[in-house]
């Protein structure tokens, strides 16, 4: 589904991937993971098109270039990492805003968009908000009201930025369920980048370590996520442990004489 | 799955989805039936105020083409206090659906149609004409300040162009303060080397409707008619561009074309308000943010009612401006920075309270 060879991305001056390789298999989710700064959401940015890059990013078979930025929405849907609040719109018309790029610049919504937006309001389960205004919903319920835009935008690929950053636990497993539930009922593809590893280990087919800008490792969770790749890259001694379903948990070491 | 079960729990509970487009549709008509009352009676009073009395009943029946008004209340009506009207409303409609657009395009609630560098573009061409003493031309200083402002904005964008990380509304946004401040300089320079023509300068400056009958009505009316139309079929880019910029390109919008769409549009009515009203302050601020809070709307529904309503607005303030001081005249801009400024702070602490 997604082809990304040798791409480089440059923020201001600095370049901060430094040729990247990988490929996205239709319907499978692959989760980014690195430790901070380590060019993880500037890729993800760069394989949506919207930071310049250098190197070859093609989508379904076609690089991603020749595409207008419509098309390309139409293909590749983000859920950004902070996404901006929006005053006075309420949560259908926000979702109704993932339709954009299915309609001109001067166009309005038909009747088809608006029944799209009900299903996906029903999906995200949010139909029961659709009258109330974004700014009024709690951090897990925004979440999923931003899912719904990108579902909306009825694009193939998925990109999470940081999905659950600012959200608590429970909040955090109901939005990554709804996107798994989604991946697995509508066959759309998805790319995360994630902070916790368990996480990722646990919805991830598998897993691309970026560090300082370059691939350190990619594969299924059970081969990138081991102990002693971590301790290398992450600076910290962990213990890579199985859980009672067999799902691997990544924890910090008690700090037995490591530096705090 | 436990957690599935729970999300329906919760779909139970809250009942199935309501149908939200057309509840919106209701507060559309419902809100656009009040504007246009709104501004209905605004027009009345608007031509009922003067020296000469006429009695309302009678103005309306005449603006429906029947008549119990003499020959000359009649000629007072159509020639002396209509073109003034309409001028009114065409400039309050104009700063107002402007300023919804810059605030909807620069994410700003403080942006105003001024923002780019317009009002000191247009300050220093009319202070230019005024100095060389052709302002008493037809029409040469509303055409020096409509070329002041488009020129002010022009440049804005010029050098937020030329930034390498250019055409952020941000790099736009320092554009227009670079240029507003010089252009400001520039104007002022001008106006202390001519001392003699402070006056009209400064009654330029501080805003005033035209009274010589319909000419200015027909040099602003194709602007301000075309930026209408255009930020009304704009209205739900104005909410994509709200997202701000990464979020709406991820939407598929050319985010630096579109919004100098809007920018456009809204220059070239504020460019035609301020040449033949000049400088008329806070319109542009307060209308949209008063027709928000009131309406709770999203910029769908503002759009419209900040035309409707900035238009009802300015011919009010332009009654008082008429009738305060009676037979003489304020300035409309000392009164809508009147009403404007306590609004204003109003709103600095509302939307402060909310962050």
């Amino acid at each position: 589904m997604i082809e990304a060879r040798e791409v480089r991305v440059s923020r201001g001056r600095r370049e901060v991937v430094h040729g990247v390789s990988l490929s996205v298999e239709a319907g499978s989710w692959v989760s980014v993971v690195g430790p901070n700064g380590a060019g993880k959401s500037s890729f993800l940015l760069a394989l949506a098109g919207l930071l310049p890059s250098q190197g070859a990013i093609a989508l379904a078979g076609r690089p991603l270039r020749e595409r207008s930025s419509r098309e390309r929405a139409r293909t590749i849907a983000l859920v950004p990492q902070q996404p901006v609040v929006p005053e006075a719109l309420t949560v259908a018309e926000y979702v109704l805003l993932g339709r954009t790029p299915h309609l001109s610049l001067f166009g309005s919504e038909a009747g088809r968009d608006h029944e799209l937006a009900d299903t996906v309001l029903a999906k995200v389960d949010l139909a029961w908000a659709s009258d109330r205004l974004v700014a009024t919903l709690s951090g897990g319920e925004f979440h999923r009201a931003v899912v719904g835009r990108a579902l909306a935008q009825e694009a193939r690929v998925l990109l999470l930025d940081e999905p659950t950053s600012g959200l608590d636990l429970g909040h955090q497993v109901q939005v990554l369920e709804l996107v798994d539930s989604l991946r697995r009922s509508d066959g759309i593809t998805v790319v995360s980048a994630m902070h916790d590893l368990t996480l990722a280990a646990r919805y991830s087919d598998r897993v691309a370590l970026l560090v300082d800008g370059e691939l350190a490792a990619e594969g299924p969770p059970a081969t990138v996520l081991r102990a002693d790749v971590l301790e290398r890259h992450y600076g910290v001694q962990v213990h890579v442990l199985r859980g009672p379903g067999g799902e691997l948990i990544v924890v910090p070491a008690a700090s037995e004489g490591a530096p705090a | 799955m436990k957690h599935a079960s729970r999300l329906e729990g919760t779909h139970l509970l809250h009942g199935p989805a309501r149908p939200s487009a057309a509840r919106a549709r209701r507060r559309a008509v419902r809100w656009t039936a009040i504007a246009v009352v709104t501004l209905f009676v605004a027009v009345v009073i608007g031509l009922f105020a003067g020296a000469v009395r006429i009695s309302p009943v009678g103005i309306i029946g005449w603006m429906f083409g029947g008549g119990s008004l003499t020959e000359q209340q009649k000629a007072i009506v159509a020639e002396l206090r209509l073109p003034r009207v309409v001028l009114a409303g065409l400039v309050g409609a104009a700063l107002s659906v402007s300023g919804c657009a810059y605030q909807a395009a620069f994410r700003n609630p403080l942006a105003d149609p001024y923002l780019l560098g317009s009002a000191a573009g247009a300050g220093l061409g009319a202070t230019i004409v005024i100095v060389l003493g052709v302002a008493d031309a037809p029409l040469a200083l509303p055409a020096a300040a409509f070329l002041g402002a488009l020129g002010g904005v022009g440049l804005a964008y010029a050098m937020a162009s030329t930034r390498a990380a250019g055409r952020t509304s941000t790099s736009l946004l320092l554009g227009g303060v670079a240029v507003a401040s010089f252009l400001t300089a520039l104007q002022t320079y001008v106006q202390q080397r001519n001392t003699d023509d402070l006056r009209a300068v400064y009654a330029f400056i501080l805003g005033r409707l035209g009274t010589s009958g319909w000419h200015e009505v027909w040099l602003a009316l194709p602007w301000v008619a075309l930026a209408c139309a255009v930020l009304l079929a704009s209205r739900r880019l104005l909410e994509v561009l709200s997202l701000g910029d990464l979020e709406a390109a991820s939407l598929g919008a050319h985010v630096a074309r579109d919004r100098a769409i809007v920018v456009i549009a809204a220059s070239l009515a504020t460019a035609a308000a301020v040449a033949v009203a000049g400088l008329i302050g806070f319109v542009g601020l307060i209308v949209p943010h008063a027709v928000r809070m009131a309406t709770g709307a999203s910029n769908r529904l503002v759009v419209g009612l900040s035309i409707l309503f900035g238009a009802a607005f300015l011919i009010l303030c332009d009654v008082l401006a008429r009738t305060v001081v009676a037979p003489g005249e304020l300035p409309i801009g000392v009164i809508t920075a009147l009403i404007g400024a306590p609004f204003f702070a109003l709103v600095l602490r509302r939307s402060g309270g909310a962050r």
